[in-house]
């Protein structure tokens, strides 16, 4: 035992913080600057006052207390049944940190316990790096396992680890930029459609196209995995012999995500108008193109949406709003007004109108206006809150959300998502980037939008 | 000035002996035959490994190495399609007339618009594909009964695998590679009103008879006594066709006229599952010498099968679209027992050449059976007496021809939320390739 001048004592081992004092440290990861350090801890008595992070030899501490998240850990409990009283907190805990300067200089980091009774044990436990963003993503989603998702989960824990994952991300690179058959000189609209999870929609987009597109449409598919990129040249080849469209074909060397394939795009893009088209959405009415063309360039509109339907002519999409979901407790959700509501019945009433915003399945800009408001958020991850994101900056700068709902543009919703993630790591990921959006625009959220107008 | 045709098929005769398959290369032929410059190019349904892209039969006919996807019907092979490309280009025709577009691509119409802008397109439709998955069969894969109409939530219940969504893409791509099509054709009314029903205008789809070549045999029926109670079954075994529920109807009529005879012809389909065939084998075994398995028929034992015969039995189980072998039967002066659905039935109501029976109900196939066998000489005399003539090749290729000239309908397909929803008027016997339609 080791006396410190604040009437610390430093123990050799755990056991002698006390017999009913159980704790393990996990695993310390450093994603990008950020430290993530997760566990459990049993402690019935409340004897544990302070969780110390420290480089060792380091002046810096974290005290985890003031950050941490917990959690039930079943297998704990099941562990040690003795200790386990129905007052005491929730066994997992994790916590991230990033207040340290090098970051990166250190391949081990100093657990302290602290008790009641003065007690100290110091453990130096080996940092892991994540070094691909989705790796840490899923590590950092994961290490509270089945726990059901809170607000505090969000914030405290799942936002600073995506944002420490989002900047893993290198600056992406064109591996790809393919024009096949023609291009138009002069495009008046970039139509952007981002390809993730399979090329099969591709062959669905270019027959739609082919039959209701306009001549001045530049096309681009936007290939958001650099594994689906030869397929996806061989596919546009064949169908462009065979149906005569004129497509780009653009991959970045990673993938990028929603948000980030769009922004991809969207700069290599060659017309100053652009949309972004989700490649399960499909507009069918001939001059469609150009009615789209006409709303974006009314001032001072700076989107523009559409009234999306599904196969059975219901609404998937009539304008989107915020509201509070008691099944989410503390979250500010988006909200689809008239969804599954017969289209033919549903006649747009601006008394009656809640929408403030409109998704990017269908969605366009001017290229100024998007530049003006730095492209989608990519904070957000896998494509969620990024167009409602997108709008709330167009209403800050005062320019209006317009929508048109006199095309005929199915949205098959959900066949361009949901690959590769199960059910529980989907909501998690959902309810961090609403974590997120609130955080962002909580006193906006508040106040009165402005609503969408009919164009 | 004549015009060039090109008559595309999904097979050769010379490989395939499908009906529609003949139908092709009988219009093709008629051109031929009347002295017009018409060339052939069918689906090479015999590639090999080292098969090139096209082959030549003669110097006017090739065959031509194409593949898809059984699903949209996408075709494949790019380089069967620069073939394609080089072909339209070298010759030039006028018309472009497909017969079927399974095995060779739903994008060929576009192909060749975009190839050769000023040619016409046409396509006879030679079954329900382009509506159903099942094999174009319209019969539910879940419990056999018979479908009237495509519709994605319903599709995706007979393939639970794939989604309705799927489905309703399918239709849209299906429909989008059509729209060049100039005019389509369909060998039947029935055929003709489904489609109308799946989303093609009125105005762009003609009622045009398959061109069958049948030379009329009607020296055939000389023993009239003795064929009175004679049955013939001419087509695939399959479930689809029925045999079993023949058999089972024939069994009943040998209870009551243990000298009525039942002639089969035909082979046996190798998609058939072991159970189908066995089922089959067990019935026939009861049955005994009462049925006579001729085997596999070709035009020319035609006239000999069907002289062993009174009556030609159908006994499919799906709606069928123009079956050649109905022809085939009015050719031989032979009466026909139907069911009473599809295309079937639409051959008795243009001829009433023999009798219909409630579809897929063996009861009432053997009481209709056993009324045939139980006529008079002299009415029978005067039921074949009354025999349907059959319409000579040149008078359907010229109905096809019509359409060359006329002011054809621009009316677009009908995409899936704006298709008609009344059902279709299967007694409707149109024509008109001039008829105009509204735009949908």
């Amino acid at each position: 035992m080791t006396k410190t001048g604040a009437n610390i004592q430093i123990v050799r081992s755990r056991e002698e913080l006390g017999p009913r004092i159980r704790y393990n440290i996990e695993s310390v990861r450093r994603i990008d600057k950020t430290f993530l350090v997760n566990g459990w801890l049993v402690d019935p008595d409340q004897q544990v006052i302070a969780l110390v992070l420290n480089k060792p030899a380091g002046k810096k501490t974290v005290v985890a207390q003031t950050r941490w998240v917990r959690f039930v850990r079943r297998d704990v409990r099941d562990a040690f049944p003795q200790l386990v009283s129905p007052n005491q907190a929730p066994e997992g805990f994790a916590f991230t940190a990033n207040d340290f300067s090098d970051p990166g200089d250190v391949s081990m980091m100093s657990l302290t316990l602290v008790t009641r009774s003065g007690m100290a044990f110091v453990e130096h436990i080996p940092v892991r790096e994540e070094s691909l963003y989705k790796d840490a993503i899923a590590y950092g989603l994961g290490v509270t396992a089945g726990a059901p998702v809170s607000k505090q989960m969000c914030d405290l824990l799942y936002q600073p680890v995506v944002e420490a994952a989002m900047g893993l991300r290198k600056a992406p690179s064109v591996i790809v930029d393919t024009a096949i058959g023609a291009q138009p000189t002069k495009p008046g609209l970039s139509v952007i459609i981002p390809i993730y999870g399979g090329l099969d929609l591709i062959q669905y987009q270019m027959g739609n196209l082919a039959a209701v597109g306009a001549v001045d449409l530049e096309i681009i598919f936007a290939i958001d995995d650099p594994n689906l990129v030869n397929g996806a040249l061989q596919l546009v080849e064949r169908l462009h012999a065979l149906l005569g469209l004129g497509v780009r074909v653009l991959a970045p060397d990673s993938n990028l995500g929603f948000a980030g394939i769009n922004n991809f795009a969207a700069k290599h893009a060659r017309a100053d108008q652009l949309l972004f088209l989700n490649s399960d959405c499909f507009p069918v009415s001939a001059g469609w193109a150009d009615r789209l063309r006409a709303a974006l360039s009314v001032k001072p509109v700076g989107i523009v949406g559409a009234r999306l339907v599904y196969a059975d002519q219901t609404i998937q999409h009539d304008g989107m709003a915020f509201e509070r979901k008691a099944e989410f407790p503390g979250f500010v959700v988006n909200a689809h007004p008239n969804k599954s509501m017969p289209a033919a019945l549903v006649n747009s009433d601006p008394e009656k109108e809640s929408s403030t915003c409109v998704t990017a399945a269908f969605m366009g800009l001017r290229r100024s206006v998007f530049e003006e408001l730095e492209g989608f958020d990519e904070g957000y991850y896998r494509g969620d809150f990024e167009d409602s994101d997108l709008c709330l900056k167009a209403i800050e700068r005062k320019l209006k959300v317009g929508i048109i709902r006199d095309q005929t543009i199915y949205h098959l919703e959900r066949l361009s998502q949901g690959h590769g993630v199960d059910g529980g790591t989907a909501q998690k990921i959902t309810l961090t980037n609403a974590a997120r959006h609130a955080s962002k625009w909580g006193d906006l959220l508040e106040d009165k939008l402005p609503l969408i107008a009919s164009l | 000035m004549t015009k060039k045709y090109l008559i595309i098929a999904h097979g050769h005769p010379n490989l395939s002996k499908g009906g529609g398959e003949i139908a092709a290369y009988n219009h093709y032929q008629t051109l031929r035959d009347a002295g017009g410059e018409a060339y052939f190019l069918a689906w090479n349904s015999q590639q090999k490994q080292g098969s090139r892209a096209l082959e030549q039969i003669t110097p006017t006919e090739w065959l031509i190495a194409t593949r898809v996807d059984h699903f949209n019907f996408s075709s494949l092979n790019a380089e069967a399609i620069e073939a394609f490309e080089a072909l339209l280009l070298s010759l030039k025709p006028d018309v472009v007339h497909f017969h079927h577009f399974i095995h060779l691509g739903i994008e060929l119409p576009k192909v060749v618009k975009t190839t050769l802008p000023g040619a016409m397109v046409f396509m006879t439709l030679h079954e329900f594909l382009l509506i159903c998955h099942n094999n174009g069969q319209m019969i539910k894969t879940f419990d056999g009964s018979l479908c009237s109409a495509a519709n994605a939530k319903n599709c995706s219940q007979c393939f639970p695998q794939i989604t309705p969504e799927a489905f309703f893409m399918r239709e849209g791509y299906l429909k989008n590679s059509l729209q060049v099509v100039d005019h389509f054709f369909s060998p039947s009314n029935f055929l003709r009103q489904r489609m109308i029903g799946w989303g093609i205008p009125e105005g762009r789809i003609s009622y045009a008879p398959n061109v069958l070549k049948l030379r009329p045999s009607r020296k055939a029926r000389r023993d009239i006594k003795n064929v009175i109670d004679r049955f013939g079954f001419f087509g695939q075994i399959n479930p689809f066709k029925g045999l079993d529920l023949l058999l089972d109807a024939f069994e009943q009529v040998l209870t009551k006229r243990p000298r009525a005879r039942l002639y089969i012809n035909g082979v046996v389909s190798k998609v058939n599952t072991p159970e189908y065939n066995a089922l089959l084998t067990e019935k026939l075994k009861r049955l005994g010498n009462a049925v006579i398995v001729n085997g596999a028929y070709n035009p020319e034992n035609l006239t000999e099968r069907f002289a062993q015969v009174g009556w030609l039995v159908m006994s499919s189980r799906w709606w069928e679209n123009s079956p050649v072998v109905i022809q085939e039967a009015f050719a031989a002066n032979t009466p026909i027992i139907v069911p009473d659905i599809g295309g079937m039935v639409e051959q008795y109501q243009l001829t009433r050449f023999g009798m219909t029976f409630k579809a897929n109900d063996a009861n009432s196939l053997a009481q209709k059976m056993l009324e045939a066998a139980g006529r008079s000489v002299a009415d029978y005399e005067r039921l074949i007496a009354g025999a349907p003539s059959l319409p000579s090749e040149t008078e359907l290729v010229a109905t096809v021809n019509a359409c060359v000239e006329s002011d054809v309908d621009a009316g677009s397909l009908a995409s899936v939320h704006a298709r008609k929803s009344s059902p279709p008027n299967r007694h409707k016997h149109a024509s008109g390739s001039k008829q105009k339609s509204a735009a949908l």
